[in-house]
């Protein structure tokens, strides 16, 4: 009623409008060469010329509306009563978690002491993703924020009219236990860190959590570390890329001296003596035999087919300057702004044919001049998941099952050999943590720990997992990672573990959910 | 003559003695036949329906919808009253003119008429808002119930019961009144007579607009004015010398700014100067006499002198704009054109260099959202505050569009002055470009068609009085229109009709009654001399028919 009311309004206004208009061409085309008063109607004529002033003008200003809307933004630290009045009196949609149930919902409204405010389920552990916890006001990154004029869009044509339209829902693919134990977990750390959960199936993000203040950069989105033994999945790749032998013995000496001036040591300067092929060197994760098996690799397959095999995988190979321009096209997201705004910057590497046998061999074990970040690791883990199918992840409801295609980065054997792998890691290796707290779901784990070294700080833990259903069907990954939270087995893996345990617990649901 | 005599019917006695004939309607003449009650055009007085329609369905709108979200302020209910008695007043105009025997063009009466009804709704939601009701004092407080308001509100009316549980864990919260938070302030401001009486001045204003009708359509008013000029001329100025000088408060009397209704009589006395003197001004040479000099300086320079004592640069260039106009339609001279271009550049320039207030101005219209990162804090604090208007300004267009949020829609209330100096931003706000560009173009009509009578006009003092009438409503709408929309630098002066400003409203009022009364006259002087001609023309023509 009220939107028919005010398209009725609205038509009145401009049929008046239009029809001034109209008289007033009529009256010059009448009056214009036969007035008697030539001054009064050149003043008359000057009032037309100031409604085409008018007219540019006001439009624009409706065509700086970026700009201006950005100066309003910059001003908004002195006081802006719209934007408050809006945060204050609106309502907006509700924002729903994987299942699509309202009790579940991660951002809804709640009355207390007769005001009602905006809830976020989450709390902290939402704050970097979601929106809300501490210093909500100044995150300009949240998908309360980036999807602002989605929740603020009237549920359909009747709500239109409405002072106060109470906004669309925006149902997410993350799920809030999920992620709540997440974050739970990396809280009790004390360290910062991030985890990234993703369905195998459709790429979805299931569980983000990470730690970090307002005035801080997402952290797995943003935040550059090298990513220690978890690269050593896409050495492993490569190897089984290009045809080389599975069992294969290789030395796993305590180091290995890789220059004149260089030598590589396994962590705690132990030697396992000689391991069967790239799994076996996986399972204590051996840095002498990653080693070996770089260098030995360059000599047969040569420097290009290692630049090439990166670039496939999402490392962005490079020689001198490093690229910094963030992934346009990694997020599938309906939302310009989140594009704009969340998309990660590039994994890169600096490897080229000129790349000395030092960097070299430290690149294979995850160091040197290797940055990644979090949800970068977590896109290739999910591709070794998916069957070696890298697809663009998404968190939006609506898209989880949108362009299902993605990319093949590596055969469907070589996902396979490294999916293995990577269970033998878990249950006979250094992901063993993980395994132990998976034990009586009846679901399995397999994963690749890192162990991230930076000259004066302490070390940096990875725990890059996939989630096997009982019936043994890669169905999640996770990825964790704890800055200066020590071995890529510790913390970082039992995480991984938590999380796994909580994903095994309550993925019927989410099941009928998806 | 008394005033109440311009309402009395004649007694036979005044006039002159005859024998009375009664001619049948089909044998008058047709010049004479015409002389029944004039018509308003049928597309007129459409648009007359249409503008009443839409002004009591958008105050519908904004009562229905907009009230229960915010809450409505003290002195809503009162204001409905007066917004529908402004309403039956405006609209028994166009009677009282038909029954008074008008002649003149009804566009003049109709398209003020128009334009108010169009944009009071707009007025109306301001005003009724508790927060642009509140003071600084209890802004705080009837933000934060409007706000809680606006969400219960929400939430009741638009969510399903299950939803409604998960946010209500227990029963409904009370809803709060911000009317509760602002009573006791405002109550005291609502009693101040002078603020009632601006506050009528909706319901004043058809009538000052029917009086001076009535009073200037009879040819000894304006005579009388022209050749007494200097009387008053004298008593205005004075008036408003006493006023600027010892009743001003921040530029204002009382809170209203009654110098609005002494620029009319200005202008009438400008008028008069240039009718008895307009060969000589028309002549370089003859221009420059000292005596001419000094006459042109009283009666157009002294006036403005008030208006800078009180720092009203704005009013100042109203005035000083119709009274230039008015010279050049008077002589129809390019050389006084040339002449008064130059002086206003070097006005501008002046004032734009040694006024600071006018310099800020300038620089806020030209680039509000200057790099804060290149100021000190106190250098963006003090910028921050002086943009913050333009800044909400900004707001209600964007906010607007093209197509506007609808009645009372889209917060164009959180903007200061939202309703005088930034009006058409409201009215972009809520009917967005298409809204603000048909009002534009509604004035525009408006201005034209009094400029049309000055061009029929034979007279040299009515011609120039009512380009003076023209310009006193065209120079306010067109500075507050572009400065709104920050297209020149805002000057803060109201638009009449248009815009909040109870002194505005009845100065314009009364300038249009005077227009009214000599459009009036000269198309009863066009019929008179229309019957004369036809009296000689040949009886084949338009002779009596003899059956």
């Amino acid at each position: 009623m009220d939107l028919l009311l005010n398209w009725l309004l609205r038509g009145i206004f401009i049929a008046l409008g239009f029809g001034a208009g109209a008289w007033i061409l009529e009256w010059f085309r009448r009056n214009w060469r036969s007035s008697p008063e030539r001054w009064t109607a050149r003043i008359a004529a000057g009032m037309l010329a100031l409604t085409v002033v008018y007219t540019v003008a006001h439009l624009r200003l409706l065509a700086q509306r970026e700009r201006i809307e950005e100066g309003r933004a910059s001003y908004a630290i002195f006081g802006d009563p719209r934007r408050t009045e809006q945060r204050r009196g609106e309502v907006r949609g509700w924002i729903l978690d994987c299942t699509g149930a309202d009790d579940q919902a991660l951002a809804s409204y709640r009355e207390r002491d007769g005001r009602i405010d905006r809830e976020y389920a989450l709390g902290e552990g939402g704050a970097n993703f979601v929106g809300g916890g501490e210093g909500a006001e100044e995150r300009d990154y949240t998908v309360e924020v980036l999807f602002g004029s989605d929740l603020r869009e009237p549920r359909g044509l009747l709500e239109r009219g409405r002072l106060h339209p109470i906004g669309t829902d925006l149902r997410l693919t993350l799920c809030r236990d999920v992620t709540d134990v997440a974050y739970r977990q990396l809280a009790a750390t004390g360290r910062p860190g991030a985890v990234v959960v993703q369905d195998v199936e459709t790429g979805s993000i299931i569980g983000y959590a990470a730690t970090g203040g307002a005035d801080d950069p997402p952290l797995a989105i943003k935040r550059y570390s090298p990513p220690g033994s978890v690269f050593k999945l896409a050495l492993t790749a490569l190897w089984f890329e290009h045809g080389l032998p599975e069992d294969i013995e290789i030395p796993c000496p305590a180091e290995i001296q890789v220059s004149p001036r260089a030598t590589i040591a396994n962590y705690g300067r132990v030697g396992y003596g000689v391991v069967t092929g790239p799994a076996g060197m996986l399972i204590p994760s051996c840095n002498t035999a990653a080693v070996w098996m770089a260098l030995r690799m360059r000599e047969q397959i040569g420097s290009a087919a290692f630049v090439e095999g990166y670039r496939r995988f999402g490392f962005e190979p490079y020689e001198d300057s490093p690229p910094t321009d963030s992934i346009s096209d990694f997020w599938l997201s309906r939302s310009d702004a989140w594009r704009e705004r969340m998309s990660p910057a590039p994994s890169r590497i600096r490897i080229s044919e000129s790349t000395g046998d030092a960097e070299w061999a430290q690149l294979s074990i995850g160091q040197g001049p290797l940055d990644v970040t979090v949800l970068g690791i977590s896109r290739f883990i999910h591709a070794i998941a998916n069957g070696g199918v890298m697809v663009r992840p998404r968190f939006e409801y609506e898209l989880a099952r949108s362009e299902r295609g993605g990319e093949r980065i590596m055969t469907v054997e070589t996902a396979h050999r490294l999916q293995r792998a990577m269970r033998r890691v878990a249950e006979e290796g250094t992901g063993r943590a993980a395994e132990t707290i998976m034990q009586g779901t009846g679901w399995r784990i397999g994963g690749k720990t890192g162990t991230a070294q930076i000259a004066g700080q302490p070390d940096n833990g990875w725990f890059a997992a996939i989630l096997f259903s009982p019936d043994g069907v890669p169905r999640y990954t996770i990825v964790s990672y704890v800055e200066g939270g020590g071995t890529g087995g510790g913390a970082a893996a039992r995480i991984a573990g938590e999380v796994g345990r909580e994903l095994a617990r309550v993925a019927p649901d989410y099941a009928a959910g998806s | 003559m008394s005033f109440l005599s311009n309402f009395r019917r004649r007694t036979a006695g005044e006039r002159p003695r005859g024998i009375q004939v009664r001619i049948k309607q089909h044998n008058r003449p047709i010049a004479i036949r015409s002389r029944r009650r004039p018509e308003m055009e049928r597309r007129l007085a459409l648009g007359v329906i249409l503008a009443a329609l839409f002004y009591i369905l958008a105050h519908y709108s904004i009562i229905a919808e907009v009230w229960p979200t915010h809450g409505t302020a003290p002195g809503s209910g009162p204001l409905l009253i007066r917004d529908i008695a402004a309403l039956v007043a405006w609209l028994l105009l166009f009677p009282a003119l038909r029954v008074l025997g008008y002649r003149g063009g009804w566009a003049i009466v109709a398209l003020p008429v128009i334009i108010f009804l169009l944009t009071r709704p707009s007025l109306f939601q301001l005003f009724s808002d508790p927060v642009y009701q509140a003071t600084s004092v209890t802004r705080a407080d009837a933000n934060a119930h409007k706000a809680v308001r606006s969400r219960i509100t929400t939430i009741l009316d638009g969510y399903e019961a299950e939803r409604q549980a998960l946010v209500f864990e227990e029963d409904v919260p009370v809803i709060p009144e911000p009317v509760e938070a602002i009573r006791e302030v405002t109550a005291g401001q609502r009693s101040s007579p002078i603020r009632l009486a601006s506050a009528l001045s909706v319901l004043l204003a058809p009538i000052a607009l029917l009086l001076t009708y009535v009073i200037s359509r009879r040819q000894g008013a304006l005579r009388w004015l022209r050749e007494n000029r200097r009387i008053p001329f004298v008593i205005v100025l004075g008036l408003f010398f006493v006023l600027a000088l010892f009743f001003v408060d921040l530029g204002r009397v009382g809170g209203t700014t009654p110098w609005e209704l002494f620029l009319p009589v200005f202008v009438l006395v400008w008028a008069a100067v240039l009718a008895d003197d307009v060969y000589n001004l028309a002549r370089p040479g003859a221009a420059l006499a000292p005596r001419r000099i000094g006459s042109l300086l009283l009666y157009g320079a002294l006036p403005l002198v008030p208006f800078l004592l009180i720092r009203e640069l704005g009013l100042s260039v109203v005035l000083a704009g119709t009274l230039a106009t008015m010279l050049l339609v008077s002589t129809r001279r390019e050389w006084w054109a040339g002449l008064m271009l130059v002086v206003w550049l070097a006005l501008v320039v002046a004032a734009f260099n040694l006024d600071p207030r006018s310099a800020n101005r300038l620089q806020l219209a030209l680039d509000p959202y200057r790099d804060i990162s290149a100021m000190t804090t106190d250098e963006a604090e003090s910028w921050a505050a002086r943009m913050h208007q333009f800044k909400l300004f900004d707001a209600n267009v964007l906010v607007g569009g093209l197509l506007g949020e609808g009645a009372g829609r889209g917060h164009a209330e959180t903007a200061p002055n939202a309703a005088d100096d930034g009006y058409i931003t409201t009215i972009a706000a809520h009917w967005g470009f298409a809204g603000s560009i048909s009002l534009v173009l509604l004035y525009v009509a408006l201005i034209i068609q009094i400029l049309a009578v000055a061009i029929r006009e034979k007279s040299a003092f009515e011609r120039s009085a009512v380009a003076g009438m023209a310009m006193l409503l065209a120079i306010p709408f067109w500075m507050a229109a572009l400065g709104g929309i920050r297209a020149v630098p805002l000057t803060g002066v109201a638009t009449g009709f248009a815009a909040h400003g109870g002194a505005k409203l009845l100065g314009s009022a009364i300038a249009i009654g005077l227009v009214a009364a000599i459009a009036h006259r000269r198309a009863e002087a066009d019929r008179l001399d229309a019957a004369a001609d036809s009296l000689h023309a040949a009886p084949d023509e338009q002779g009596v028919r003899i059956r």
